[in-house]
């Protein structure tokens, strides 16, 4: 048992880290698979693929139902959380799409459902990490600390610098992103937490993590009564609230990864220098 | 556009969000990302300021109903 869930692979079944992620994106825990980390590579695919049937029972595949008729098209829900998840996003398109054409109400659970799709999709991303990481890292250890930093770092903006002991930059970041989402859902009146109204505003807010999660739960269902004057401006600041915090979860996740295997941290200014100082230095063999 | 100053300041706002992560980005090390952040903010607003005059003189120039 014990050795079922050892995530070290073999060093002869390292392979592309790239490869490993690509394939993760397909199927979740198969880049773990092609590691040799076979009792990882099933819980991920449990757990992610799980999400999405879940999420899937509860909406009644019904998500991408939420796009106006003139905006669907096959690639209309790559601009959705679920395109971290591809081979779910690919089969709930092939088996649900977009509906008959039919209207009907929406199944009571559609609001949870479309958040744990969408939520599979972005461990999925995570877990596309972890592989990553894994691929290049002497230990597995180090690929486990790089996902968490960036789950956190997308759970809540700047816990994942919080954790790395960057606590200036974690504060800049908590204090911009959520300041700029709170400000985006005042001036929206709230009405930016629905992903039914707003569908491709709603993909952008996602990166902001657990305040969008618990915004879009609890107030995804108001009902807006009357005209709204800044709402072009809310939905603005709340979605690029979460598409900054994606910026901010690759920068945990380069600076961890950097700081775990050696290599050089990113920087403006003498990038080659530093590039080619740091390299001897590492002594880690490490398989780009 | 008797609201314009209102918007102008959330402008402000969110510009200064994007250029700060932007800074962090570009920069691991804190103290060289402090020290880029006010040139990066006046690249990037008064860029956008150019953008700004170029829309208004495209406007007048082929789009002026006038």
């Amino acid at each position: 048992m014990a050795d079922l869930f050892s995530t070290k692979p073999p060093p002869s079944e390292r392979r592309n880290a790239s490869v490993a992620a690509l394939l993760t994106w397909f199927l979740p825990g198969a880049g773990h698979f092609m590691l040799g980390s076979y009792g990882l590579g099933l819980v991920f695919l449990l757990v992610v693929e799980g999400l999405y049937y879940a999420g899937l029972s509860l909406s009644g595949g019904m998500t991408f139902e939420f796009l106006d008729p003139e905006l669907r098209s096959p690639l209309a829900p790559a601009l959705s959380p679920e395109i971290g998840n591809l081979g779910g996003l690919l089969w709930q398109l092939k088996t649900y799409g977009f509906g008959t054409g039919i209207v009907r109400p929406w199944p009571p659970g559609i609001v949870l459902g479309s958040l744990l799709t969408g939520l599979s999709g972005v461990l999925n991303m995570i877990v596309m990490c972890h592989a990553h990481t894994l691929a290049r890292a002497p230990s597995p250890a180090v690929a486990n600390r790089t996902a968490l930093v960036t789950l956190l770092a997308w759970l809540v903006p700047g816990l994942g610098h919080f954790r790395q002991g960057r606590r200036g930059r974690a504060l800049v970041v908590f204090g911009l992103l959520v300041g700029c989402f709170v400000l985006g859902t005042v001036l929206a009146e709230g009405s930016n937490l629905s992903r039914e109204r707003h569908f491709y505003y709603c993909a952008g807010q996602f990166g902001i993590g657990l305040p969008a999660l618990l915004g879009e739960l609890f107030f995804g269902s108001m009902r807006v009564t009357r005209d709204i004057p800044y709402v072009d401006g809310g939905l603005v600041f709340a979605c690029v609230a979460g598409l900054l915090n994606i910026l901010a979860m690759i920068d945990v996740y380069g600076w961890t990864e950097a700081r775990e295997l050696g290599l050089p941290l990113k920087s403006s200014e003498h990038a080659g220098e530093s590039a080619a100082a740091a390299a001897p230095a590492t002594g880690v063999n490490i398989r780009l | 556009m008797k609201d314009a100053p209102i918007h102008l300041l959330l402008f402000l706002l969110l510009g200064t969000a994007i250029v700060t992560l932007g800074t962090f980005y570009s920069d691991a090390d804190d103290t060289r990302a402090r020290k880029a952040w006010p040139r990066r903010m006046l690249n990037f607003f008064a860029g956008c300021a150019i953008l700004v005059v170029v829309m208004l003189v495209c406007e007048h120039t082929f789009a002026s109903l006038g």
